[in-house]
């Protein structure tokens, strides 16, 4: 694990980087205090990198690993874990089956590379038996998954650990700030000078790295969660047909015509998340369903 | 969740979902909300003496910017005894409690048409204790209090205690509280109390002031509090006869100026230490119209030259101004993760003469999500105000000459608050979260105290002698509290 | 003797000033507990004091000393 940790500081901002979660995650404090942005920073990167620990699926020493390796074998959980399923359970039902946190196991066929390496329908048969919440017994805080399942976390992970580093600040620091994993985001404002948090939507580059979009998005932010889901760098291409990465668990394909990147604005970043990847399960009817919620949203096609 | 996703949007739904994933944290920012707190107390003294209920309600409000307002309303209603100020003798000796005008005259009617206790005191039958009461105009309107009378006769070698005690208080007080710019907090306040014969009205202010990112306060407060006292039967004259009951008026004042400034220092993670020095000046009228004092001679109680069939009494008399300051060093250690040790030292002198220090400790321990228990221990002393005495010696302190009484002194009590004394109380109290939001108290305390005053010789066989010269007060009480949070 | 305590007293508060670091706001996570409170039940103190007060001859000290009763 890398323990590195940058700060930086700006004529009116302090601003402090660590690798975590697969990502730069990084906080940006509306204050010239540099020793307390590092102090806090510090905090973040202990408490992100708890959270990774805790329930990344790349490990073999937590709860997650636990889970997946019980084999049928019924599985005491912590309270935060618990939290965790419970709340995927309520999405599970409140998406129809969409989002699923035992979906993880097609991963093992479908490599988003880049590349035309799309399996064949007799492998993804073999894996379908292994998807579906509706197969987990959850009674918190006793999970029982069937044999050869798993569950994966990371779908919210990261929006999880950008709120709670959100909070942990939010508790010790009383001016403006940023909490940024990767594009997940969460702000604190507005800053000092009266102005908002200005916010760049990645652009989306196409198959060739040219700009798709030629003006970034600017979005202003004074409160709240932002993330987006989207396929820039991962997809499959075959036969001119573009994959995205984004699976239905239903049928273990990818979804089907789902816009190229969704961000949306919601109070908290683990609703924006989860509120720009339902969009992206629904494929064509994402922008349809965005604006039946009453999400704030940009989309690119 | 079926439920759920019928009544609530998805999006509410995912609202919902998510506040319980991130916890309270979220949804508690700013800590805006009702907090009320309730509890009763119920004290007692042991051998009959007062015994109190007391409820009370205490209701906060915090806005968004973190002022709040304070509401607190305690009733209280006592009965029971208290001792009247006169000594303990070997004789049986009878007292007609404080009344309204009227019984000025049925004093002396009481004294010789209650039975068993006529004319006299020189046949004490033992254990008498006779009670007569009469009750005068029960009109309300009526503003001269109570307009009770009450006769009683004190069993020798018991400890005098007026056995009328019988009051209700009800107490009002409003706060408010406001964070200000850089980092000063402002805090007003009144509060308005009223019982049978005591009302009081005070108003209050203090500014604090934050340093060293909130590791250091300083702070600043003045209270104002003004007082009237309307005793019932009239405001006696200090060191006159108690069977004459010469009063001196209807009502008196007294005016009370605080001044307080404190500082609270964050000595480190787990040491938070608060340090105040109070000034506290009160003038007017501090006497207290139904305490009395014995006049004796050679250790013998004397007729009163003035009411003849009664022995000499003589209404206390305390001086009209009193200045205390007081040190008072808190220490709070949090021990482990959610255990705490107070502890906390108070030094308090006066112009009287009183000199006293108090040590208190409490331990909270929390023993689960759900229980703690706090142990409480606290030791307190003082010394006597200069004109405590539990009696007064003729030729010394009184002279009686042609009938007519004169004292020596200008100031007299034999109030046991004014003694020389230590006390012990010892505490428990048992917590019980509910929730976050609300929690179940219940509390014990028992407190004793030891007489510590010089022992006024007497002389040997006389009235007073091997008699205590000091009411050592013990008592319990137990406090039943809820708080909860919305 | 008044005198001599208030210097000693003094002397005490100027250590406490001086003789520490200032607690950063991300180190009180156990300050910020209830029970960490300097009056963590308000309603008990005040029942307590209030009997205090109508036993002994002292009274405030913690706060404003407390009155508003004729029974001292």
């Amino acid at each position: 694990m890398d323990y590195c940790l940058q700060l930086t500081q700006t004529s009116d901002l302090c601003r402090v980087r660590f690798p975590a979660m697969a990502s730069t995650c990084e906080v940006i404090f509306d204050t010239t205090d540099s020793t307390l942005a590092l102090a806090l920073g510090q905090l973040v990167q202990a408490e992100t990198q708890r959270i990774e620990r805790h329930l990344s699926r790349y490990r073999d020493d937590n709860i997650i690993f636990q889970i997946n390796n019980a084999n049928g074998v019924a599985v005491v959980v912590d309270d935060e874990t618990a939290d965790m399923l419970d709340f995927a359970a309520t999405l599970w039902q409140l998406s129809n089956g969409l989002f699923d946190i035992t979906s993880g196991k097609l991963r093992a066929i479908w490599r988003f590379d880049g590349s035309d390496n799309v399996p064949e329908q007799a492998a993804i048969d073999t894996i379908l038996p292994l998807i579906g919440w509706q197969k987990v017994q959850w009674q918190r805080p006793t999970l029982t998954l069937p044999a050869g399942m798993e569950i994966d976390l990371g779908g919210i992970g990261k929006e999880y650990a950008v709120d709670k580093a959100y909070d942990l600040v939010k508790s010790q620091f009383k001016d403006a700030f940023l909490v940024n994993f990767g594009g997940d985001l969460r702000v604190q404002g507005p800053r000092k000078n009266g102005h908002p948090w200005q916010v760049g939507i990645e652009t989306v580059t196409d198959e060739n790295n040219n700009n798709m979009q030629q003006q970034e998005t600017i979005i202003d932010i004074s409160n709240g969660g932002l993330a987006t889901s989207g396929d820039s760098r991962r997809y499959l291409l075959k036969n001119n047909q573009r994959y995205s990465h984004i699976l239905n668990p239903l049928t273990g394909w990818p979804v089907v015509s789902a816009p190229r990147s969704i961000t949306t604005i919601a109070p908290t970043c683990v609703e924006a998340g989860l509120c720009s990847s339902l969009a992206m399960l629904m494929g064509i009817d994402a922008e349809a369903f965005l604006e039946e919620q009453n999400v704030t949203y940009w989309g690119i096609r | 969740m079926q439920l759920i996703n019928k009544k609530l949007s998805f999006s509410a739904s995912l609202a919902l979902a998510t506040s319980t994933l991130l916890g309270a944290n979220t949804q508690v920012n700013a800590e805006e909300g009702w907090q009320a707190d309730s509890a009763v107390l119920i004290y007692n003294e042991n051998n009959g003496r007062v015994s109190a209920i007391e409820p009370a309600v205490n209701l906060r409000r915090t806005y968004e910017d973190e002022s709040s307002i304070n509401l607190r309303v305690v009733y209280d209603a006592l009965t029971g005894a208290s001792p009247n100020g006169a000594a303990s003798a070997s004789v049986a000796q009878t007292f007609t409690s404080a009344s309204g005008s009227a019984a000025q005259t049925a004093n002396a009617q009481a004294m010789t048409s209650s039975s068993g206790s006529t004319s006299r005191q020189v046949t004490p039958s033992p254990n008498v204790n006779t009670i007569v009461t009469h009750s005068y105009d029960d009109d309300d309107d009526d503003d001269e209090g109570e307009g009770h009378s009450t006769t009683y006769t004190i069993a020798p070698s018991d400890i005098p205690l007026d056995p009328s005690f019988e009051d209700s208080r009800t107490t009002v007080s409003l706060g408010w509280t406001k964070p200000l710019e850089d980092n000063y907090t402002v805090n007003l306040g009144g509060s308005y109390s009223t019982e049978g014969d005591f009302t009081s009205f005070s108003v209050n202010g203090a500014v604090a002031k934050d340093f060293n990112q909130k590791s250091t306060t300083l702070s600043a407060g003045l209270n104002l509090e003004f007082d009237t006292v309307t005793p019932n039967g009239g405001l006696p004259d200090p060191l006159t006869s108690y069977a004459t009951r010469n009063t001196i008026g209807e009502s008196d004042s007294k005016n009370v100026v605080d001044t307080i400034v404190g500082l609270t220092q964050v000595i480190n993670r787990r040491w938070i230490t608060q340090f105040n020095i109070s000034l506290s000046q009160s003038s007017g009228h501090h006497s207290d119209p139904y305490k009395i004092l014995t006049v004796a001679d050679q250790g013998n109680l004397i007729t009163d030259p003035e009411n003849a069939g009664n022995y000499l009494y003589l209404f206390e008399s305390r001086p009209d101004n009193r200045q205390k300051l007081s040190l008072y060093w808190q220490n709070k250690f949090a021990i482990m993760s959610n255990n705490v040790l107070d502890l906390s030292y108070r030094y308090m002198t006066d112009d009287w003469g009183i000199n006293s220090h108090t040590v208190d400790a409490t331990f909270h321990w929390q023993l689960s999500d759900s229980f703690y228990l706090e142990p409480h221990a606290r030791y307190y002393e003082q010394t006597a105000a200069d004109f405590y005495t539990p009696f007064l010696s003729l030729g010394d302190d009184v002279v009686i000459n042609s009938g007519a009484i004169t004292a020596l002194v200008d100031y007299a009590s034999s109030d046991p608050r004014l003694g020389a004394f230590s006390a012990n109380t010892y505490g428990l109290k048992m917590g019980f979260p509910l929730s976050d939001t609300r929690e179940l108290s219940l509390s014990v305390e028992t407190y004793q105290q030891q007489d510590k005053n010089i022992r006024k010789e007497v002389a040997a066989g006389s009235h007073l002698d091997g008699q205590s010269q000091f009411a050592e007060l013990s008592a319990n009480w137990v406090q039943l509290g809820y708080s909860v949070r919305w | 003797m008044n005198k001599k305590i208030t210097i000693s007293v003094l002397t005490l508060a100027a250590l406490v000033l001086n003789g520490c670091s200032t607690v950063k706001p991300w180190e009180r996570d156990l300050l910020a507990k209830p029970q960490m409170a300097l009056d963590s039940d308000p309603l008990k103190t005040a029942f307590d004091d209030h009997i205090y007060f109508s036993k002994e001859a002292s009274s405030g000290g913690r706060g404003f000393g407390g009155g508003g009763c004729g029974c001292n």
